[in-house]
């Protein structure tokens, strides 16, 4: 969904720029001029951060020469061996560096995925804002909420003062106005679950809770190694042919370089949508679904409440999936959201994929 | 009888060109089905004696539904969806006496959008009789929007075409704002929205087609018996006062005509811009002023325009889909440049 995000974000920061008058014909122009970019330019960016994954997976596998942590004296309980001394730097998923002079006491996080990162980590403390859509856990409810990633209360920011803000891409003129406040911005933008894992390190990092953050990353790196083992010995024409079906009016889909194609490949599903060579968020052919056929169809709780959504319409009536009942709802929160709860969705994407294996 | 003749040559060209059109757009689409399985699959179709037919061409039940109730019904939505709104603007633009004006002028666009992010924003989902409850909305949305800008622009008995416009600038600037605050409220269902403002047909089904075929076919028709007096009306309305035309009755019968048209156009594809502005613009190019002929011909010619952009929509990227709207101004802006430069006299005259 990050890239919906994106989209929602740019239409946005259009809206307001846009004169009543012919404020109609301004948005469709908007929208026109929008949609033919992201066609004549839509692979660049899922490619960019492709290859900028790859070099921070390199970044962290590899000892951080960046990071100075405090030498261990064999006197030393091990708790004080994970103590980060600052000044830490750190590079985000754009590849921006920040450094930190000291331990942050206050941090806002911009995305509900990030806020679960925070509390995970046990940061619930520092966390003194948190963006509209951040939902879980139930504590959040309690912290002060500062607008969504599109619809900045920038008064309320800097208001509370924060050390450190967490942001998805795709809010750039926010982030350079916070840097331009001195505020540090951690941008996250992963689109597997490896940066996933990587990019918890690295708050761990910045926030002094490496500890904490190995803890959490070993634990959900063990279940994610569980559940590929299970699906392990499938062999190539045993794979399920999958569709995730993101909206059904118009049909759209992800294609590779997204989450949803990183978990459903993982599980060891083939998602048709990137078999034909696509990437990213698109909007999808419903002849070519039908000619498909996929074993699998899968649909985030926001589409489809019940799969009778995806059923009981007659276009998808011949599909296979629809045929065998193999319409599986899946909670758009935990397959979605850059957050510990990922693995979860893997889990019910596996489980979509193979419904007679115990996760 | 000379413009009889002329009337006749260019519809029976236009429909041929239609034919050809839905012709080739059966035959292509991201599913490879071979052209002998298709017309298979067609004459199957035929009523009462298709079954009869003997084919030797094996048809797969996938196939057949991908033809029938996939493609088939696509391209019927978008010839429908061209034909009211080429017609629409044809009539706005003779009773707005404005080049400018398109079948979205006083308000349909604005109304239909308030009508459907309030669908959207409801949750409501199915609707009525196959249509869902988002093109409802949008239609009776748009036939509000348009008796509002009706009443306020109305002075006594009089309805001055510049309080029209202006009435309806007014009324799309406000519903406007209020689907941004929607939009902005709800933003979940935001690119939701956006996208059916952008308009298009992949969602066409026949149920909606069975149910809006005969509206749109009695709303056309009805307007033949207004066409030459939309010519004179054409000539001022003092003008058209001398030669005994009630102005402003005529005004509002055709308005109420247009609104219709282009409402139904917009319950069953979205949001399509353009087609109703440049077709009758291209068209009164090729077969001049004369709404009587200029009004069935330029309701075909949309239909031609529409079917062909959203053929190319549907195939030139597979199996990815792009918005019909890109595609038609890509092709119609050019086209009528070309045929303005061409004739080089002024168009709307």
């Amino acid at each position: 969904m990050i890239s919906l995000k994106i989209l929602r974000d740019r239409i946005k920061s259009k809206l307001f720029k846009i004169d009543l008058r012919d404020g109609f014909k301004t948005l469709a122009v908007i929208v026109t001029i929008f949609t033919i970019l992201s066609i004549v330019f839509g692979c660049k960016p899922e490619t960019a951060v492709l290859e900028k994954s790859t070099q921070i997976t390199e970044g962290v596998t590899e000892p951080t020469p960046k990071i100075t942590t405090t030498e261990k004296p064999t006197t030393e309980t091990e708790e004080e061996a994970f103590k980060i001394e600052y000044p830490v730097t750190v590079t985000d998923d754009v590849d921006k560096e920040i450094t930190l002079t000291e331990e942050p006491d206050k941090i806002i996080s911009l995305a509900p995925g990030n806020t679960e990162i925070l509390f995970a980590l046990d940061l619930d403390e520092e966390l003194v804002g948190v963006d509209d859509f951040s939902n879980y856990p139930e504590e959040v409810e309690s912290i002060e909420k500062i607008g969504d990633a599109f619809n900045l209360n920038m008064e309320k920011i800097i208001e509370l003062e924060p050390d450190l803000i967490l942001t998805l891409k795709g809010n750039e003129e926010a982030v350079k106005e916070f840097e331009d406040f001195g505020i540090a911005v951690y941008t996250l933008d992963a689109n597997n679950i490896e940066n996933v894992l990587e990019d918890i390190s690295e708050i761990g990092q910045l926030m002094d809770r490496v500890e904490r953050a190995e803890e959490l990353t070993s634990e959900m790196q063990e279940k994610i190694d569980e559940i590929k083992t299970l699906v392990a010995d499938v062999s190539d024409e045993d794979k399920p042919k999958v569709f995730y079906m993101v909206w059904n009016e118009p049909i759209m889909s992800a294609g590779s370089g997204t989450f949803i194609n990183d978990l459903i490949e993982l599980a060891n599903g083939i998602n048709i949508v990137a078999a034909d060579g696509l990437e990213g968020w698109l909007e999808y052919s419903l002849e070519k679904l039908i000619e498909h056929n996929p074993d699998v169809i899968i649909a985030p709780k926001s589409l489809a409440p019940t799969s009778e959504t995806i059923t009981a319409d007659e276009r998808f009536s011949s599909i296979k999936a629809v045929l065998e009942n193999r319409v599986v709802v899946v909670d758009d929160d935990s397959v979605s959201r850059i957050g510990p709860r990922i693995v979860e969705g893997f889990k019910q994407i596996a489980q979509a994929l193979y419904p007679d294996i115990e996760f | 009888m000379k413009k009889k003749r002329k009337l006749l040559k260019y519809t029976i060209f236009l429909i041929l060109l239609l034919t050809a059109a839905i012709f080739i757009a059966t035959c292509v689409g991201s599913a490879n089905i071979s052209i002998k399985e298709i017309l298979s699959i067609l004459i199957k179709k035929i009523p009462y004696f298709g079954s009869s037919i003997k084919t030797h061409q094996i048809v797969s039940l996938k196939n057949e539904i991908i033809i029938t109730q996939i493609r088939l019904p696509r391209i019927v939505s978008s010839i429908l969806v061209g034909f009211v709104l080429a017609a629409a603007g044809v009539i706005y633009q003779g009773i707005f006496r404005n080049p400018m004006a398109d079948p979205y002028i006083i308000g349909v666009s604005s109304g239909a959008s308030l009508g459907a992010t309030i669908a959207f924003f409801l949750g409501l989902g199915t609707g009525l009789l196959g249509i869902s409850a988002v093109s409802i909305m949008a239609f009776i949305g748009a036939i509000i929007a348009v008796l509002a800008v009706y009443q306020l622009a109305k002075l006594g008995e009089r309805v001055p075409i510049s309080n029209l416009i202006l009435a309806g600038i007014a009324i799309g600037a406000l519903i406007n704002s209020i689907v941004y605050f929607l939009l902005i409220a709800k933003t979940d269902d935001m690119q939701k929205i956006i996208f059916w403002m952008l308009g298009g047909f992949t969602t066409a089904n026949w149920d909606k087609i069975g149910v809006l075929l005969t509206p749109i076919f009695l709303t056309f028709f009805t307007a033949f018996f207004f066409l030459r007096e939309l010519n004179i009306l054409t000539l001022g309305d003092t003008r058209a006062t001398q030669l005994g035309v009630d102005a402003e009755k005529l005004r509002r019968i055709l308005l109420i005509i247009a609104t219709l048209l282009a409402s139904l156009g917009v319950a069953i594809g979205g949001l399509i811009g353009f087609i109703g502005l440049i077709t009758p613009h291209i068209m009164r190019l090729i077969v001049g002023s004369d709404n009587r002929i200029l009004y069935p011909t330029s309701a075909l010619a949309g239909s031609i325009v529409l079917l062909f952009s959203d053929t190319i929509a549907r195939t030139i990227a597979s199996p990815r889909e792009i918005p019909v709207g890109i595609i038609t101004a890509a092709i119609g802006a050019p086209y009528f440049i070309y045929l303005m430069k061409k004739k080089g006299r002024e168009i709307f005259k």
